[in-house]
């Protein structure tokens, strides 16, 4: 294990703020970084996050102040921050929107951190939290890759997937972690699993009979991973709508926009029928 | 001189509205009717026909519709016809009507058709119920189909039909699928009537122009063919059919 000092000062901080917690009797779950090392991954330098519930918060940080750390006033609205010395510690309780829930603490395992039993989130929560908190300015893939080779078999990919449904930042990660054959193709969506020719027959038909798209007479080809698809639609939020399910309904594969949009664009010229 | 503007498979949704009406400006100088061929709406809800009825309305010239496949997606057929009656649109199925127009009275009869397939190659009432249930369903909206034509007293005859009665404007289509898209009892419906000109929808990635066996003129208008809001035939009253 390569542990720095910075590491070692962290664990020393983290242990302190579990058994001051443990000892107010807030519920808590170690989170972030130093959950994915508990879990296996390489250990952080950055700082020590704790999930608790949201009506935890203020109880929390009164403790932890009691015993010595001193609170930052943040502006924001999901994470509290206290400092023991020099060591940031983070109270997450609605990490991306979602507050942190009582089930969430109740799967978190009990681990051995650093000489303590600490429960620690679950590898799938993590994943998801981590996933969820991509966005435009902040997506950079590279420490979640490696959190996600690390804990991948502890991790139910087909719950983050769906957890995650709503991000597309989160999705091309996962698309990421396909082709990198971090994790395998997607098992709880069965078309995922198909052959290509049966695969192409099914998403046409899917595309036909989903409301949200009702489109006849897409034509769909399916090469390898990419998934083409092609035919007129009559606007361009519906073209928008058809690749976004079909990308729902195949995420393992790239979908390739062929579709065009039904020009009104010619003369209404008149036929002479003689 | 009769002029008949028609389009089909608008296939309207709310986030539609408004666009195809701002396309609509000059028809009532250009035709004396204007056909919708079916499948206005998405998928065949109430509300989407009530896209399609404030879309069509109060055009200037008639608006006469039949439905498509897609406008019995959800069962909301009678309502969507309603909602398009209500806004004085004409809605055949399996009937007609007739117009006057400064170049003649126009008949038009209706139907959204069926599937099927074409001579000889064609699914026969044997076998199992869904199959005798498929073939029966298309046989009887052709013969409804045929006999509103010849009830029609007009100087010029129209058929209008969602599905294609011929296979020459599926030409692009995979002949796969030409059961689903049309039926060859459609065009004898045309034939035995004297009929001026058929015009359907459904066959998106078909062609615009063909010819039944008895040589009327076919037009399929569906959106994706025609590119362009909708088509103009003009055509004299009581055409003579063109020599095959």
């Amino acid at each position: 294990m390569r542990e720095g000092p910075e590491t070692a000062a962290l664990l020393t901080t983290l242990k302190r703020v579990a058994i001051i917690l443990k000892d107010a009797g807030v519920p808590f779950a170690l989170s972030g970084s130093f959950a994915a090392y508990a879990r296996g991954a390489t250990a952080s330098d950055h700082d020590v996050d704790f999930a608790v519930l949201p009506g935890d918060v203020e109880r929390a940080v009164d403790a932890l102040a009691r015993a010595g750390l001193e609170p930052v006033r943040v502006a924001e609205d999901w994470l509290a921050k206290m400092y023991d010395d020099a060591r940031q510690v983070d109270l997450i309780y609605r990490p991306s929107e979602h507050p942190v829930t009582p089930e969430m603490l109740g799967r978190a395992a009990p681990m051995k951190v650093n000489s303590i039993h600490v429960p620690v989130l679950d590898a799938t929560d993590l994943m998801v939290m981590l996933l969820r908190a991509f966005t435009e300015h902040h997506c950079d893939f590279s420490a979640p890759l490696e959190i996600a080779r690390a804990l991948r078999e502890q991790v139910d990919w087909p719950a983050v997937r769906a957890a995650t449904a709503d991000s597309p930042y989160a999705h091309a990660f996962l698309v990421l972690l396909r082709h990198l054959a971090v994790i395998g193709p997607n098992e709880e969506n069965p078309m995922a699993r198909e052959e290509p020719q049966y695969l192409a027959g099914h998403l046409q038909q899917a595309l036909a009979e989903d409301p949200r798209t009702g489109a006849l007479g897409i034509r769909v080809r399916v090469h390898g991973t990419d998934v083409h698809l092609s035919g007129d639609l009559p606007s361009r939020e519906r073209r928008r709508m058809v690749l976004a399910v079909a990308r729902e309904m195949v995420p393992d594969y790239v979908v390739h926009d062929d579709l065009s949009v039904d020009p009104m664009e010619g003369d209404t010229e008149e036929e002479r029928l003689a | 001189m009769i002029r008949i503007a028609a389009v089909g498979d608008v296939h309207l949704d709310e986030e539609m509205r408004g666009h195809y009406r701002s396309r609509l400006d000059g028809l009532a100088d250009s035709a004396d009717v204007l056909l919708l061929a079916g499948d206005l709406t998405k998928h065949g809800t109430a509300e989407e026909g009530d896209v399609v009825a404030a879309e069509f309305r109060g055009l200037g010239v008639p608006v006469v519709a039949v439905l498509g496949n897609h406008d019995y997606h959800c069962d909301a057929q009678d309502a969507i016809t309603e909602g398009l009656r209500a806004e004085g649109i004409t809605v055949l199925e399996g009937d007609g009507v007739t117009l006057d127009s400064p170049g003649g009275r126009i008949g038009i009869a209706g139907t959204k058709g069926f599937g099927g397939g074409f001579a000889g190659k064609c699914a026969s009432e044997f076998g199992e119920p869904e199959i005798k249930g498929f073939v029966r369903h298309g046989r009887q909206v052709a013969h409804r189909f045929g006999a509103a034509l010849r009830d029609l007293d007009a100087d010029l005859r129209v058929g209008l039909t969602h599905y294609a009665p011929v296979k020459d404007t599926l030409a692009g289509e995979p002949p796969e699928i030409y059961p689903f898209l049309g039926s060859y009892l459609l065009a004898e419906a045309v034939d035995g009537a004297k009929v001026g000109l058929a015009v359907h929808g459904h066959a998106h990635a078909g062609v615009e122009c063909g010819l039944t066996p008895g040589g009327v003129r076919v037009r399929n208008v569906a959106l994706p063919v025609l590119r362009r809001p909708y088509a103009v035939y003009r055509l004299e009253a009581v055409p003579e059919p063109v020599a095959v």
